[in-house]
């Protein structure tokens, strides 16, 4: 994994490839890489959808290996939705054959003259690139097909639906299951826009021919990843609630703890939750038949996911997770699971970020465009989104434009993006990383990994008032170099709780790279990841004001405790202060 | 429904169910929105768990990772009381940072002060009331049956609203129905008029398993 695509789209007379080395860019991966991209060779202030900006996608550093959980790939551009560096990664099959096929990563430059639309091919004999305006305006579920009848069905594709071409805010990168479904997103961002404004539809990977990445010290490598396996399935959360439940197991306790937003943030709790919990839906999918245990990519030992199938049996969606299920579900006053699964469908198939659409849809029934607990009015909208309409337009490009088109006060961002599934009144200490995070509101910045063995910045007293700053600065540096391994971020549950679990997921990557890394170097990666993003952010024109919630939160209290964000500006201010 | 708004009201009819234990899951539904029981009140998180559930206390330290009273999150099971009207809830493990964070003593806790529960009750007198159990994902599992088998307390319609939605798998694991101690026909669960309010159900499942 020693090269680089580079994919200049706006040579003349065809898109021109180059294969580069990695040079300057040594040892990094996923995120870690994207950042240092976008970083260095991204003026800060340009705009989003200009030829100036780039589209880079790495695979981790573990991908393509014989590594557990090592298939998340990560997408990275500055963002047209919050103007600010991105990094939003996916699972799926694409990073693992992407690495295996050498590539650290792929960087799509420059901006096509015309409104051509191509396709890439990359295989062991190389990359190629070609016009293919037949793809136009369609859903990502049929462009993979049309991929499929092409290129045969063992290839993987990352590729935009109609939103990421029309170039809107919210559009998502697609990535393909194992089933060859685009149903792993990296959807924040409106990463999908930006590869719409380089004129890629679709990047066709295919790794017939291949290996398995080889380790170093291939014994060393082994009995590694045979204990971070066993630590993974020991584990309470690894190996018993994602597997039976998937994310969604969380909406039944956030909305008894009352921190489960509801109506636009307007209530912490949801009379319907108990018909659209984790619970219910893996009872539901194995009523019909689809699968409530099932894994996103290959050597996925979790398997959070599973497939959800309509009331006639027939495969409807991948099982909505945790974020989708409560932004079209109770943050819209909809507790049909049916419903939500079909928004899902839709959101992945004209290629949207469900958390966004969700928010989105919320300010929208604010706005009294449509009813709380509207299914079908809801549905009807991400149609329009797909055909384009005006109005399509406007929810496509996220909830702070569209708050802004119909005259909404409560609109729930952070630098523009829409907030996760979390009411910062209720567990302020995620509020905080919500507001600093260099990506906007995103609940993955700041993860549950194991801060106190990895020391960052010393043992944290999570009894002390100022807890939450530390705790989520650590979070945040942790999660920085999780995201740079290609480990999907959900074994941060076993490393939180078992140490030894922490140590084989670094004795995995020593033994793969021939390295002797320790805790240390794996914070010091983390803290120069969040210092490129800030300091891209600045120069982008970033302020500490822009590390803040929307006000609403300090004034209206939250039902059913009452509660308000009383986290103040000098103490989020902190947050960085290393 | 308002479980919780019913709490004064008492139960007016009592139903005994004789089931298959392959139905066991049919039930778990109810323990999502919440069932009450009639125990001993007045007395902290840990002794009513262990008086409900027959469970030990390293079942608690184990199994039973996020405990919140009345939507806030326990931290110290031996001082938060459990009064009558009050809404217990049990999870398993639960995962994301807020997983984490909503965890009994979590390291995170200052994540999630706001709503981390304080007992403001220095006594509060024992007696025998009726307060809501809600169990989450695995411990519906561990739990539930236990509470099904000594009886749990809730709304009518509730009750008729399931027997509704599961009436072909309770028509296949049921084999005795008793409301009041009379024995029913199976279709009498689901069209009985003369039960309202609220109802004590028990579920035997060992003696179904005899009969088959």
């Amino acid at each position: 994994m020693d090269k680089i695509i580079r994919i200049n789209m706006a040579a003349e007379p065809a898109p021109e490839v180059k294969i580069t080395d990695t040079k300057g860019y040594e040892g990094l991966g996923g995120r870690g890489l994207t950042s240092a991209i976008v970083f260095k060779e991204v003026p800060p202030t340009c705009h989003p959808l200009s030829s100036y900006n780039k589209l880079v996608i790495a695979p981790g550093l573990l991908s393509g290996t014989m590594a557990a959980m090592s298939g998340r790939i990560s997408v990275g551009c500055k963002s047209p939705l919050t103007g600010g560096i991105k990094e939003a990664n996916a699972g799926g099959q694409p990073s693992q054959m992407l690495a295996r096929l050498g590539y650290a990563a792929i960087v799509i430059e420059g901006k096509p003259k015309g409104d051509d639309l191509y396709k890439v091919l990359i295989n062991k004999d190389g990359v190629k690139v070609e016009k293919d305006n037949s793809l136009k305006m369609l859903g990502n579920y049929e462009t993979v097909e049309r991929m499929k009848k092409e290129f045969g069905e063992k290839i993987s594709c990352i590729s935009i639906g109609p939103a990421g071409e029309m170039r809107l805010a919210a559009a998502s990168v697609a990535c393909t299951d194992i089933e060859l479904r685009p149903t792993r997103h990296a959807g924040r961002g409106g990463v999908g826009a930006v590869m719409g404004s380089k004129g890629v539809k679709v990047i066709v990977i295919d790794d017939e021919g291949t290996k398995m990445r080889e380790p170093k010290d291939r014994e060393r490598f082994r009995q590694a990843n045979a204990k971070f396996i066993e630590g993974l399935r020991k584990h309470p959360v690894t190996g018993e609630a994602l597997p039976a439940y998937g994310t969604n197991v969380l909406t039944n306790i956030l909305n008894e703890a009352g921190g489960y937003p509801t109506y636009n943030f307007k209530e912490g709790r949801f009379l319907g939750a108990a018909k659209i919990s984790g619970e219910t839906e893996a009872a539901l999918e194995t009523e019909r038949g689809g699968v409530a245990t099932h894994g996103c990519h290959h050597g996925c030992v979790i398997r959070c996911s599973g497939i959800y199938h309509d009331k006639d049996g027939r495969y409807l969606t991948k099982q909505p997770e945790y974020e989708t299920v409560w932004a079209h579900g109770g943050n819209c006053g909809i507790d049909d699971l049916d419903k939500i699964a079909m928004l899902d469908f839709l959101d992945d198939d004209t290629g949207l970020d469900t958390i966004e659409m969700g928010v989105t849809i919320g300010v929208a029934m604010e706005a009294g465009l449509l009813k709380f607990g509207d299914a079908d009015g809801a549905i009807e909208l991400i149609k329009e989104v797909k055909k384009g309409t005006p109005l399509g337009r406007i929810i496509g490009s996220g909830a702070l434009v569209t708050g802004r088109v119909f005259g909404v006060e409560k609109v729930p961002v952070v630098k523009g993006q829409g907030l996760p599934a979390y009411d910062p009144r209720a567990v302020q200490g995620i509020g905080v990383t919500y507001a600093t995070s260099p990506m906007g509101a995103d609940h993955t910045a700041g993860y549950a990994v194991a801060t106190n063995i990895l020391k960052v910045g010393g043992f944290v007293d999570p009894l002390k008032p100022e807890g939450q700053i530390e705790l989520s600065r650590n979070l945040q540096i942790a999660t920085a170099a999780v995201d740079s391994t290609g480990m999907c971020l959900f074994i941060a549950f076993a490393l939180l709780d078992q140490p030894e679990t922490f140590e084989a997921l670094i004795e995995m990557i020593n033994a793969f790279y021939g390295l002797k890394l320790t805790a240390d170097d794996v914070v010091n990666l983390g803290k120069n990841i969040l210092t490129m993003e800030r300091t891209f952010n600045r120069l982008a024109g970033f302020t500490k004001e822009h590390d803040r919630l929307p006000d609403f939160f300090k004034r209206e209290p939250l039902p059913p405790h009452n509660v308000t964000f009383s986290v103040t500006d000098e103490e989020l201010d902190q947050v960085f202060n290393w | 429904m308002n479980i919780q708004g019913d709490c004064a009201e008492r139960e007016t009819s009592k139903i005994k169910l004789y089931m298959k234990t392959e139905a066991r899951s049919m039930f778990f539904m109810l323990f999502q929105q919440g069932v009450q029981v009639k125990t001993s009140v007045g007395l902290n998180v840990r002794s009513i768990l262990k008086n409900v559930f027959d469970i030990t206390d390293e079942f608690i330290e184990r199994r039973i990772s996020t405990i919140l009273l009345d939507g806030k999150v326990v931290d110290d099971i031996d001082r938060a009381i459990i009064k009558e009207g009050s809404t217990l809830a049990l999870s398993g493990a639960m995962p994301g940072l807020v997983g984490a964070t909503m965890r009994t003593h979590s390291a995170y806790e200052s994540f999630r002060r706001a709503i981390t529960y304080q007992e403001k009750e220095n006594f509060y007198p024992e007696r025998i009331g009726l307060f809501t159990i809600k169990l989450f994902n695995v411990l519906t599992h561990e739990l539930a049956p236990t509470l099904l088998k000594k009886g749990i307390i809730l709304h009518t319609e509730q009750l008729k609203e399931m027997f509704l939605e599961k009436e072909r798998i309770l028509s296949k694991y049921l084999k005795k129905a008793c409301i009041d101690n009379n024995e029913v026909k199976p279709t009498m669960l689901i069209h009985y008029d003369r039960y309202k309010g609220m109802c004590l159900m028990e579920i035997d499942f060992s003696e179904a398993e005899n009969d088959s």
